[in-house]
């Protein structure tokens, strides 16, 4: 059981030289987005390898994890399960917004900016432990 | 097996720490013979079976490289801090496991031995710390793998002085208290494993007839009370500049694959050649494939 953040990282990375932190406008590029947190990322590569040993482990890893009633939030259930990992560690919470983590990247990939919404970790509630203990 | 992210508040680390003191404390008739189990026992019992076999099953999971959270880290501080009292005669350390890289060992160890905490001032660290009884000869043995490469394969990247020069060694025994095993990411320079094997558990354990030897990078003190104490350093795998492409996560992904092959065999550190094995696996997971 892995408790901790799962956050949606948004990349956006501009094709032209020109700074867009600078630019007060947008520029052309790319977005992508992929999932993150540091806990989830533990959770997915521990699914990886426990059910690379054995399909009957692919319940093993679970993730516990706040997230918000918002869109952001289904994306992420919705992901993790198409990865095969089970997502009924994720529990939304009333009123938070969904981790998420915005990255700005110059052209060659270097991170110059962005933004970081890691609020909702605060939300974490011991019961979201208790309640998947029961389940596990 | 309880893995906890270093991103959360102290409320909550507190509080998962707590619980799980608890249940240790409640599961202690059910555990001793649950020893051995199947994979499908390890779905239903695992709270169990794994807290039978570490004290308190928590690998705690670190923040790293975040330019703005200088004490994130060491949020998980407070809750030892408050879990302590209840250990009593109990020597194990309330977290099992944790994975800092050499920042945040510094931010950990800073943080346990100042004000407001001061955390080396508890009678419980004074308590393990003596039973260790390291002297002359561990200060030899340190001295003497300071002096090895970093690696076998390339001599360019200097030696193993860091762990003595930037008191790597030394923060890592004195938080041994604290935390059962520590894993510490030495990024280029690997991995340097440092933790404890408790009196009970190291009676059969292959490391018991194990002495320090420079050349497998391991020193092996034996402590008053029959606890074993392991410093071992897992030099990187060699890759050529041009195959790395991403470290971003590389952490992350490290320790999944040490928790995985801990969710299987939980004692994977009391033994020499199961501890190679993971550290191999955790390395190699990192690899293109």
């Amino acid at each position: 059981m892995v408790v901790g953040s799962a956050a949606i990282d948004i990349i956006s990375q501009a094709d032209t030289s020109e700074d867009p932190l600078q630019s007060k406008s947008t520029l052309p590029g790319k977005v992508s987005t992929s999932l993150g947190g540091v806990g989830r990322n533990v959770a997915e590569a521990a699914h990886r390898i426990l059910t690379a040993t054995s399909s009957s482990l692919t319940r093993a890893s679970v993730l516990v994890s706040p997230i918000g009633k918002d869109s952001f939030g289904r994306m992420l259930a919705e992901e993790t399960n198409r990865i095969g990992m089970r997502n009924d560690g994720l529990t939304e919470v009333e009123n938070g917004r969904t981790a998420v983590c915005n990255m700005i990247l110059d052209r060659t990939g270097n991170l110059i900016g962005g933004v970081a919404d890691m609020d909702i970790i605060q939300e974490f509630k011991p019961e979201m432990v208790c309640s998947m203990r029961h389940s596990y | 097996m309880i893995a906890v992210d270093g991103n959360l508040s102290e409320v909550g680390l507190t509080s998962v720490l707590r619980q799980s003191i608890q249940d240790n404390v409640q599961g202690m008739g059910l555990v001793e013979s649950t020893q051995s189990f199947h994979t499908t026992d390890l779905l239903h019992s695992s709270v169990f079976v794994s807290t039978s076999l570490h004290a308190y099953c928590i690998h705690m999971l670190m923040v790293h490289s975040e330019p703005t959270s200088v004490t994130k880290s060491t949020r998980i501080l407070p809750a030892i801090a408050s879990s302590l009292h209840r250990l009593q005669s109990d020597l194990r350390a309330p977290v099992s496991f944790a994975s800092p890289n050499l920042l945040e060992l510094k931010q950990l160890y800073t943080h346990a031995r100042s004000e407001p905490l001061e955390l080396t001032s508890h009678d419980h660290w004074w308590k393990v710390i003596d039973n260790f009884a390291l002297g002359t000869q561990y200060r030899q043995e340190l001295e003497l793998l300071a002096r090895r490469d970093a690696d076998d394969h390339s001599g360019n990247k200097g030696t193993l002085a860091y762990l003595v020069d930037q008191g790597v060694a030394q923060m890592a025994v004195h938080l041994l208290p604290f935390f059962q095993h520590l894993v510490i990411k030495c990024g280029e320079f690997g991995i340097f494993a440092v933790f404890r094997i408790p009196q009970k558990a190291a009676k059969t354990s292959p490391w018991v007839n194990e002495r320090s030897n420079i050349k497998e990078r391991h020193i092996v003190a034996h402590g008053k009370d029959g606890e074993i104490l392991v410093l071992k350093h897992f030099p990187a795998l060699v890759l050529p500049p041009e195959d790395i492409l991403n470290v971003t996560g590389a952490g992350d992904t490290l320790v999944g694959s040490v928790l995985a092959d801990l969710a299987q065999a939980p004692t994977a550190f009391e033994d020499p050649s199961t501890l190679d094995l993971l550290m191999s696996r955790a390395q190699k997971v990192l690899l293109p494939h």
